[in-house]
């Protein structure tokens, strides 16, 4: 039975990652399955053009377009093309990531609580018990999220030129020091810093596995062979959000989880497999069909299966799958998709910014966490940063504060990208968005990707409640910018239906129609995507149990974001990551017997 | 290993594919319908714009992004019609990798390109073919904007301009096109074929891709060197200082 594994995981990013890493250090036989490419650092490279616009690494709609609508009545699609993206490749969405690493808050893990629930929406409490939530409890999910910030080596916190180096500012709410100290600032995040501070808010370094200076993991409980695991330090080429690291400085899976299980001997990882389908036998997952890379069907075995896919291929995996119907509660599959909103504003500087310099976010502050300083708490809000120092490219790679794609042709552009190049900074909320049943993922109807197989859809339209919040928290935004010293400001409202891209000169995009120079609909700002599988207790208002398993199928579980019952106020990875470990510890407890 | 095409060419149905299955134990047939990947092709045909079409495109280029003056240059000027013939020939050379992925890490392996999956040379090979007719055919209706002459590039700037308008305004797919491969070739890296002497990164004072190329000879190896140093980047104290036009380091 060489061939046969303990566990399948479908899927390598920061979820599947974080799984095949637990379960092949606690001595189990792991396969992990990965669409895309097995890359290193060499293949990566400062180069906006293979990754921002030929998609090197991102979804490619060559291959496998998805498709979007707002709402059912606009029929069967409104756009073909980037939706959501992530990376396809060993490490997934990590690789691509600006690898913010904040932990969700006790107030997030009881939405339903915290905040009630909204007219036509859905929010619920998660599924973790009191216990889990307990800081002195081991098992705890602040047990689970240290875990991963030393795995993945966090650095956030005081600075090494401060008092407590790695020690949390005032500004934030965690009381546990970060592996690593918080990085100095570039100047737009000097300047917000200081702004900030002077309306009484509380900015911090934003804690990122962005390693600042060279990170050694040698504590022996996270080793697999005995060895450390050493990565440099980051050399702030800004090159980092959209692009893999090509010194290993960003703490994705590949680098870290994934080169740790390796070294166990016993996790396979074999890239360029195309996962078709998961078959069931007697109410039990039997074994995932993929294609390899010369186009030959394969299959792989185990006593488990753990589907890490992404919150929009692991409910695409589960519908192509076509399980029998009473083992999935199929009418959920698919729906509370949730991607956050962003109420953000734009500044245009007489100097320059050089925003692409350092990393994607370099620092943030929290008081406006759950909405307006001293009002009660209220859903809708979320941590304040300065958004993509490090993808302001030339070309467009970073959205919409890129720059040449989003400038008017002809006489004006040049004067337009001397004036606009290096000289903006965008700041915004990761706001937290309703998570609502009709949005969703389905299959789509008529597109195919290039093996025929139906393309994921995404139908999502905005809760009134996201518009109520961008419309209170962006002039608080605009605010800072003026006291930033910002010449010119531009609100931007970051919807997924109407994302309006804000223009400093007449010609952009706004002025010649839909979707010409701005190619993903959706979020406008963001790739965040989670909660399509949804977690919880109820077999009837869930997808899957509180270990990620699905209800009806006693050996197949979900490690990814699509778990995520609602969104957070916080970028949401190390989330993702902690939730994984959570799952993974449950199978390791399920297969020793001790669950 | 036995492709999936292979087999079938040999034998149909269920069984065999079974039978292709590389798993142990007892493998099942697959119930519903396998899907298929077509056969990328080796290479495709060599492609060249008429003379024609090629004013037409350089004239076209030339007025997205315009010199202002005789001693300012063109989106022409700075190599757009070479970049996007590139991208059109990306697949012409059977016995080198596709031109569409540089290597990595660093510059002198930039011209290195990446080999492709089968799903990759697939899905890219069907999109170079998709823009080479969209190239020629609004090409070609952009010369016929000129009755007499059937050539857009001897048109006044003036006019060119209200044509290109025109397709912008309409959201053409070719306007689509020659913009944003336009804006790619200027400000991209040369090696896809514009962005010549780097004018384009220098217009707005860009230095780009800055691992191993900021410091003499690529990078400085010292073990104990600043990650900036060795590997090239930026000090802290040039992301907080930023200002000067630096993009001198870069060459």
């Amino acid at each position: 039975m060489a061939d046969r594994f303990d566990v399948c995981v479908v899927g390598s990013g920061a979820g599947g990652g974080i799984v095949a890493y637990v379960l092949a250090k606690a001595g189990l036989r792991v396969c992990v399955l990965e669409k895309g490419p097995w890359l290193d650092g060499s293949d990566f490279s400062d180069d906006e053009l293979k990754f921002g616009e030929r998609n090197f690494i991102d979804q490619d709609p060559v291959i496998e377009p998805r498709t979007f609508r707002d709402r059912p009545e606009e029929g069967d699609h409104t756009y073909v093309g980037k939706v959501l993206k992530v990376s396809r490749c060993v490490g997934g969405g990590s690789v691509h990531y600006g690898a913010v690493c904040f932990r969700f808050r006790p107030e997030d893990f009881r939405a339903r609580t915290t905040f009630g629930n909204l007219p036509g929406a859905s929010i619920v409490d998660w599924p973790l018990t009191d216990d889990e939530l307990d800081a002195n409890n081991p098992r705890s999910i602040w047990a689970y999220y240290r875990k991963c910030e030393k795995l993945l080596g966090v650095a956030g916190g005081q600075m090494r030129s401060d008092a407590s180096p790695g020690a949390p500012h005032d500004g934030e709410w965690r009381s546990d020091p970060y592996p690593q100290p918080g990085h100095p600032p570039n100047y737009g995040a000097k300047l917000f810093e200081d702004a900030a501070t002077q309306f009484g808010y509380h900015p911090f370094p934003t804690p990122v596995c962005i390693n600042n200076g060279p990170y050694t993991l040698d504590d022996p409980d996270f080793l697999t062979d005995g060895a450390p695991l050493t990565r440099n330090g980051c050399s702030y080429c800004g090159f980092c959000s959209s692009h893999g690291c090509p010194i290993d400085a960003k703490g994705d899976t590949r680098v870290t989880a994934l080169a740790l299980a390796q070294r166990t001997g016993r996790c396979t990882i074999i890239p360029d497999a195309h996962v078709i389908r998961v078959e069931t036998k007697n109410g039990r997952a039997s074994r995932v069909v993929y294609l390899d890379n010369d186009d030959a069907l394969q299959a792989i075995e185990a006593d488990r299966f753990v589907l890490a896919a992404s919150t929009v291929d692991t409910p695409r995996l589960t519908l192509l799958s076509e399980f029998p119907a009473d083992l999935v509660n199929y009418d959920l599959v698919g729906r509370y998709l949730t991607t956050h909103h962003f109420p953000a504003a734009i500044g245009l500087f007489e100097q320059r910014i050089d925003y692409y310099r350092g990393f994607w976010c370099m620092r943030a502050f929290d008081d406006w966490y759950f909405g307006p300083p001293g009002t009660p708490k209220r859903f809708g809000f979320g941590n304040i940063q300065t958004f993509g120092p490090s993808s302001g490219y030339p070309i467009a790679a970073g959205g919409c504060i890129s720059t040449a794609k989003f400038m008017p042709w002809g006489r004006a552009h040049k004067q337009a990208m001397k004036s606009y190049f290096g000289h903006v900074q965008y700041i915004g909320m990761i706001a937290q968005d309703a998570p609502v049943a009709g949005n969703r993922v389905d299959l789509d109807p008529s597109v195919k990707d290039v093996w025929g197989l139906p393309v994921a859809r995404i139908t999502y339209t905005h809760h009134p409640n996201d518009y109520a919040a961008q419309v209170e928290t962006v002039p608080i935004l605009l605010a800072l910018l003026e006291a930033m010293g910002a010449v010119s400001r531009q609100a931007s409202f970051g919807f997924a239906s109407t994302t309006a891209i804000p223009q400093f000169f007449p010609g952009g995009v706004e002025h010649r129609g839909p979707g010409r120079s701005f190619p993903d609909p959706i979020a406008g700002t963001g790739n965040h995507q989670h909660g399509t599988m949804r977690m919880g207790f109820d077999a009837n208002e869930s997808v899957v149990n509180e270990r990620g398993r699905f209800h009806g199928i006693p050996n197949l579980y979900v490690g990814d974001a699509s778990v995520l019952p609602t969104s957070g106020g916080y970028n949401p990875t190390l989330t993702v990551q902690a939730m994984a470990w959570r799952t993974a510890q449950g199978i390791v407890d399920e297969v020793s017997g001790t669950a | 290993m036995i492709t999936r095409r292979q087999l079938l060419s040999r034998s149909a149905g269920a069984t065999a594919v079974a039978a292709a299955l590389n798993s142990c134990g007892s493998s099942q047939p697959i119930a519903s319908a396998t899907p298929v990947l077509a056969e990328a092709l080796p290479s495709l045909p060599a492609f060249t714009f008429t003379d024609a079409q090629e004013r037409a495109l350089t004239a076209a280029v030339a007025r997205l992004i315009p010199a202002s003056g005789e001693a300012d240059w063109s989106a022409a000027d700075a190599g757009a019609v070479e970049y996007i013939e590139l991208l059109l020939n990306a697949f012409s050379d059977a016995s080198a990798n596709p031109k569409l992925y540089g290597g990595g890490p660093t510059r002198p392996h930039f011209a290195e390109f990446h080999s492709l999956s089968r799903a990759k040379r697939l899905g890219w090979q069907r999109e170079v073919l998709r823009l080479r007719d969209l190239y020629t055919s609004g090409l070609d209706a952009l010369n016929k904007q000129d009755p007499l002459r059937n050539d857009f590039a001897s048109l006044s700037a003036v006019q060119q301009d209200l044509i290109l308008e025109g397709l912008d305004l309409q959201a053409a797919p070719f306007f689509e096109a020659i913009f944003n491969h336009t804006m790619e070739a200027v400000y991209g890296h040369p090696v896809y074929g514009g962005n010549r002497d780097y004018v384009g990164w220098d217009s707005v004072c860009y230095e780009g891709d800055v691992h191993g190329v900021r410091f003499p000879g690529g990078e400085d190896a010292s073990a104990d060197a600043e990650p900036w140093r060795k590997f090239g980047g930026y000090a802290p104290d040039e992301m907080i200082a930023p200002g000067a036009c630096s993009t001198s380091k870069r060459k």
